[in-house]
């Protein structure tokens, strides 16, 4: 009688301490993988300015107001760097930019709008999307292949010539495309 | 003298009690046949969380065998429709599963009762298929809208094996029926994965870890004894 007590009573709390156990086990195993900041994903078009005159010059343009035809949202605006990240679009192999010379300020209240100086030329970056698996949290990326530019100045382009300087865009270190002018 | 007094009632009172377990010693050496045979049974937990969880679906049946003292031969078959979701993308793993291996009982019964508190080692084979459902492909910068890729894209034809260490208790409710729980570690050995992706899940194996061969789980069981003989241990 007093066995079959004791018996029970070590049943009933190996299986408490088990139902706990595994409880548990199913809370802490759902845990959240997020997408470090580390991990290369998808990369950015690197665009960088040179000197027509002098090739080893890099050359800001001034006043650039750079966005991608058909949207809304500037990328960049007047700005005066001599180098550029664009990204590229994931669902076509192809992606048009519009780069706006002496992009026109936003007049002040009152003031009158400067007279319109800008010079808009439209590159077309073509590629080939490449979709790669990187992980379960990042999920994957796409690389872009075989990248070329066409430059489209309609009668007084600014830009001189376009140098695609890699050919694969694998990473975010690399220039990948030299703009001079 | 007094601490001679102590010392000889200190000695007289060990030996009373020496004298007395011995005593008690015979009675339970006495032969007491267990039971061998084979203890089939189902997993609980597999069809808990098929009512539970609606993407998922798995079924378990387990059995093992005594062969020597304490020794089981022991093997799990299963199928199961496993789902995984993360941020970017959703997959299925489906597929069928066999663990072969043996159990240790290393719970020291008394006499009449035959609980099992058991360490394990398994091998593990599953053959399975892995289902893209949909995914995204990730871009840190926002200004083209992200692209949902919907499939679902299937890779059938998957192997992956693995070892496993298993740790559980049987506990005997009824005469012969048992309900038991066990945990287990698994390293996986081999797999073969989809071209350009990985196996998020593997049907027995449970969930997989980037970068690392290891896998837990986790089983509730109800299982029956079917007594074949009766032999002392």
């Amino acid at each position: 009688m007093f066995r079959k007590k004791i018996k029970v009573g070590i049943s009933k709390s190996l299986l408490w301490l088990l139902l706990v156990f595994c409880l548990q086990l199913n809370v802490g195993c759902q845990r959240d993988d997020i997408c470090p900041e580390s991990t290369p994903t998808t990369p950015m078009l690197n665009v960088s300015f040179f000197d027509t005159e002098d090739p080893e010059i890099p050359k800001p343009p001034v006043n650039l107001t750079v966005r991608a035809v058909f949207y809304d949202t500037i990328i960049q605006f007047r700005g005066n760097d001599s180098s550029l990240r664009l990204p590229l679009r994931l669902d076509a192999q192809a992606t048009q930019y519009e780069f706006i010379l002496n992009a026109q300020a936003v007049p002040q209240e009152g003031e009158e709008a400067p007279a319109d100086i800008s010079n808009r030329d439209l590159i077309t970056f073509s590629y080939t999307p490449e979709q790669i698996y990187t992980n379960r949290a990042c999920g994957f990326k796409v690389n872009f292949l075989n990248l070329n530019a066409q430059l489209d100045g309609d009668g007084t382009p600014w830009i001189n010539t376009i140098i695609v300087e890699e050919e694969n865009i694998e990473n975010e270190t690399d220039t990948h495309i030299i703009i001079y002018h | 003298m007094k601490q001679t007094l102590i010392l000889l009632s200190t000695i007289s009172i060990f030996f009373f009690f020496t004298t007395s377990l011995q005593a008690q010693t015979p009675a339970d050496t006495i032969p007491y046949k267990e039971r061998f045979g084979l203890r089939v049974g189902i997993d609980l937990s597999k069809p808990l969380r098929t009512l539970l969880d609606e993407d998922y679906r798995g079924l378990e049946i387990l059995g093992d065998y005594r062969v020597y003292k304490n020794y089981y031969i022991a093997a799990e078959l299963g199928n199961e429709e496993f789902p995984f979701e993360a941020d970017n993308l959703r997959v299925t793993a489906n597929g069928s599963y066999i663990k072969l291996g043996v159990d240790y009982n290393a719970y020291d019964n008394w006499a009449g009762m035959e609980n099992v508190i058991f360490a394990g080692l398994r091998y593990g084979l599953s053959t399975f298929s892995q289902t893209l459902e949909e995914y995204q492909i990730y871009s840190v910068n926002q200004y083209f809208p992200t692209t949902r890729i919907e499939g679902p894209f299937e890779t059938s034809g998957l192997t992956a094996s693995w070892v496993e260490f298993v740790l559980g208790i049987k506990v005997e409710l009824l005469r012969n029926l048992y309900l038991g729980g066990n945990l287990q570690l698994k390293r996986r050995i081999s797999q073969s994965t989809p071209a350009n992706f990985d196996n998020l899940v593997i049907p027995g194996f449970n969930r997989t870890y980037d970068g690392s061969a290891f896998g837990v789980g986790y089983g509730y069981n109800i299982s029956y004894l079917i007594p074949l003989y009766k032999k002392a241990n």
